[in-house]
């Protein structure tokens, strides 16, 4: 009946009372309660409504999976800075309906999240290195990081060009390779040809 | 001599009485069985909460896989009615095995995709991957590029590449309705026991008018050849499978439409790349391994879930499908022949098997024989004038009827047909088929039967289906 409730009030205007209905059940025993109180919640910045986005942080961390999927969804609109490390842990989610929507809402969080990326790469894990790679590729991350080998910020050059190099490591070379096929800024793609360059002669 | 010859007519003549006896009993009770199911189905359709398991969280994602192989033509349309469909996590995999025609690049411009990277395990071996194409702005729409094999290569690089518990298998030339994925996973939501397969109705789209991915009137086609399958389709469908679906027995689901529990599918090591009905093999094959196993499941379904599908329209190429799906039969049964009679794997053993050894593969044969032998045996006066009325009217107007209480099912239930000048040329068309078309699909049966046990077990092309195209190729 509450995620019945819960879904009906997601569909109408959001106010205080239902924002704070959603928060009370954050924490209920049933998880389709829970999915939907953050499905609710995920409206807020579509009405300019303010919650604490800490609250929510609890529900990335959910034993159920569409739980954590409805969190990451929120925080795709919360754009909460805190959550990065957590959305980061979940593109090595088991399920790839949450790895998928976390490598989203993190491909959207302009290049803050660049490190958790790089964080990944740089992991023991094969499959959660695999995974990143995956989304980066999937949510089109890979054509930003290009563009950024153009950056007049350094700091962001260094990680997009490492991203990008880790990335061939693990056999992950198309972007590169379809960039040179294209036509594109010619500065870009001699880069490109140094990256490439180098991963054969590693 | 004359003796053996009148002793060998009269024993056909008795054998051929006994066995249409048999098999229009099978099929009546088949029928009572049918009726009696979809009229309570209709009844309860109305408490099923579709909108319930479209909402809700716990409903599983499932992956809808279309191998094409030279689709050029409808690959798009069916690719934007499978976006279309109403459910809640879904994606959908399209593998194009080879094409030689430009498939591939009329996909890639289509819905402007670009080539990435994925991590390909290969649970279940296939021809090589070529490549991946995907376009973000879609993000649950993913073209595998690999190299020429056949459909079961296909589809069991489809189960590779899909991330969902489920996978539909769709024919690149069948359109899904919208409501088809939440009405087929229903019964897979409301079992007690693993449901490891699933299977919709495929509906002729022939004379169906549609607007971008919305059905817009249902007519019957105006091809006569078409509007025989369209009687068929319903037969087959509303009572054939009803019927067998009871006892969970279904041999046959459509690869056109049939959804699969991606885990069983995996456990039997995939659809086997050598079959001709591949569809057909692995629901034997589904079967065998948790009877043998003792594994509860159980093989659905569901007659209100829709597919439509194009058929043929000329007669050569019905034929050439008439002889492959006999020819697929024939070679299912016989990889399976073990089954046969074996107690061991309960009433698939010792009626299902036994059912379409007997009547559906040696059945055309009997009743192209019957032709000859009876008609002669008249005119040889071996045989009186009530006998070869009784065979009339069992292997004539017992298909009427048939045929006849299919339409009936479809008008009482679903009647996607809905105007009344539909139902009466289905009705006359139910009558016209027992003369002519049900005789010349015997003897193609027939042609194939012959075909199998002398050899000749080649695929052949199905060109020229409702919008001309070219359909799988098959060698050896």
């Amino acid at each position: 009946m509450k995620a019945c409730i819960l879904e009906v009030l997601s569909g109408l205007p959001l106010t205080q009372v239902s924002c704070s209905l959603a928060l009370e059940n954050l924490k209920n025993n049933e998880p389709e309660v829970r999915a939907k109180a953050l499905m609710l919640l995920g409206l807020t910045n579509k009405f300019s409504i303010k919650i604490d986005p800490d609250l929510l942080l609890p529900s990335l961390n959910d034993d159920v999976w569409f739980v954590r999927l409805q969190a990451v969804k929120a925080f795709g609109t919360l754009k909460h800075e805190k959550a990065i490390d957590i959305l980061g842990n979940l593109l090595g989610d088991k399920n790839w309906q949450v790895r998928n929507a976390a490598s989203r809402v993190l491909a959207g969080m302009d290049d803050t999240s660049l490190d958790i990326f790089l964080k990944i790469l740089k992991s023991e894990d094969r499959y959660a290195r695999e995974s990143v790679c995956e989304e980066i590729e999937r949510t089109n991350l890979a054509t930003r990081l290009i563009g950024n080998l153009d950056n007049c910020d350094q700091i962001i050059y260094e990680k997009s060009r490492e991203i990008l190099r880790l990335m061939l490591h693990l056999n992950f070379s198309t972007p590169l390779l379809e960039y040179l096929k294209k036509e594109g800024k010619d500065s870009l793609k001699e880069k490109i040809q140094i990256i490439l360059h180098e991963a054969q002669t590693a | 001599m004359k003796w053996l010859i009148v002793s060998f007519v009269l024993g056909f003549n008795y054998f051929v009485g006994i066995y249409y006896g048999i098999f229009n009993l099978l099929y009546s009770i088949l029928l009572a069985i049918s009726l009696f199911v979809i009229l309570r189905y209709i009844k309860r359709i109305k408490y099923i909460p579709f909108a319930d398991y479209r909402n809700s969280p716990k409903t599983p994602p499932i992956s809808l896989i279309i191998p094409a192989f030279n689709e050029e033509k409808v690959i798009i349309r069916t690719i934007k009615f499978a976006l279309a469909v109403d459910y809640p996590a879904f994606e959908v995999i399209v593998i194009n095995d080879g094409s030689k025609d430009k498939t591939l690049e009329t996909i890639i411009e289509a819905f402007q995709l670009g080539k990435i990277d994925l991590v390909h395990r290969n649970f279940l071996k296939t021809k090589p991957v070529r490549g991946f194409y995907y376009n973000p702005e879609i993000p649950n729409l993913l073209i595998v590029d690999k190299e020429r094999a056949n459909k079961a290569d296909a589809l069991n690089c489809g189960v590779n590449v899909s991330r969902s518990p489920y996978f539909c298998s769709v024919d690149a030339d069948s359109l899904l309705d919208r409501e088809s994925l939440i009405r087929l996973i229903t019964p897979i939501l409301e079992s007690n026991v693993p449901v490891v397969a699933c299977g919709g109705v495929v509906r002729v789209l022939n004379g169906v008018t549609f607007k971008d991915t919305i059905i817009k009137e249902v007519n019957l086609p105006k091809n006569a050849l078409s509007v025989f399958q369209v009687v068929e389709y319903l037969r087959a469908f509303l009572f054939g499978r009803v019927g067998w679906d009871v006892v969970n027995s279904l041999l046959i689901l459509s690869g056109a439409f049939t959804l699969f529990n991606k885990a069983a599918v995996l456990e039997v090591g995939g659809f086997r790349p050598g079959n001709i009905t591949e569809d057909m093999e692995i629901i034997v094959r589904l079967h065998k391994y948790n009877l043998k196993n003792k594994k509860p499941y159980r093989i659905k379904f569901v007659s209100d879930p829709i597919c439509w599908t194009e058929v043929p329209e000329r007669i050569k190429m019905l034929g050439r499908q008439r002889r492959r799906w006999q020819l697929g039969l024939m070679q299912t049964i016989f990889q399976h022949i073990a089954l046969l009679f074996n107690p061991r794997y309960g009433k698939i053993g010792m009626l299902v098997i036994p059912y379409y050894v007997f009547f559906e593969m040696v059945g055309p044969l009997v009743e192209i024989l019957g032709y000859i032998i009876v008609p002669l045996a008249y005119l040889l006066g071996v045989l009186n004038f009530e006998f070869l009325i009784l065979f009339l009217i069992l292997a004539v107007f017992y298909g009427i009827l048939l045929s006849t209480v299919g339409i009936f099912l479809e008008e009482i239930t679903y009647r996607r047909y809905p105007k009344w000048s539909n139902l009466f040329r289905l009705l006359l068309y139910g009558v016209y088929e027992n003369f002519g078309y049900r005789q010349i699909n015997s003897f193609w049966r027939t042609q194939a039967f012959f075909q199998y046990i002398f050899g000749r077990r080649k695929w052949e092309y199905v060109k020229g289906k409702g919008t001309d195209i070219e359909n799988w190729e098959k060698g050896k």
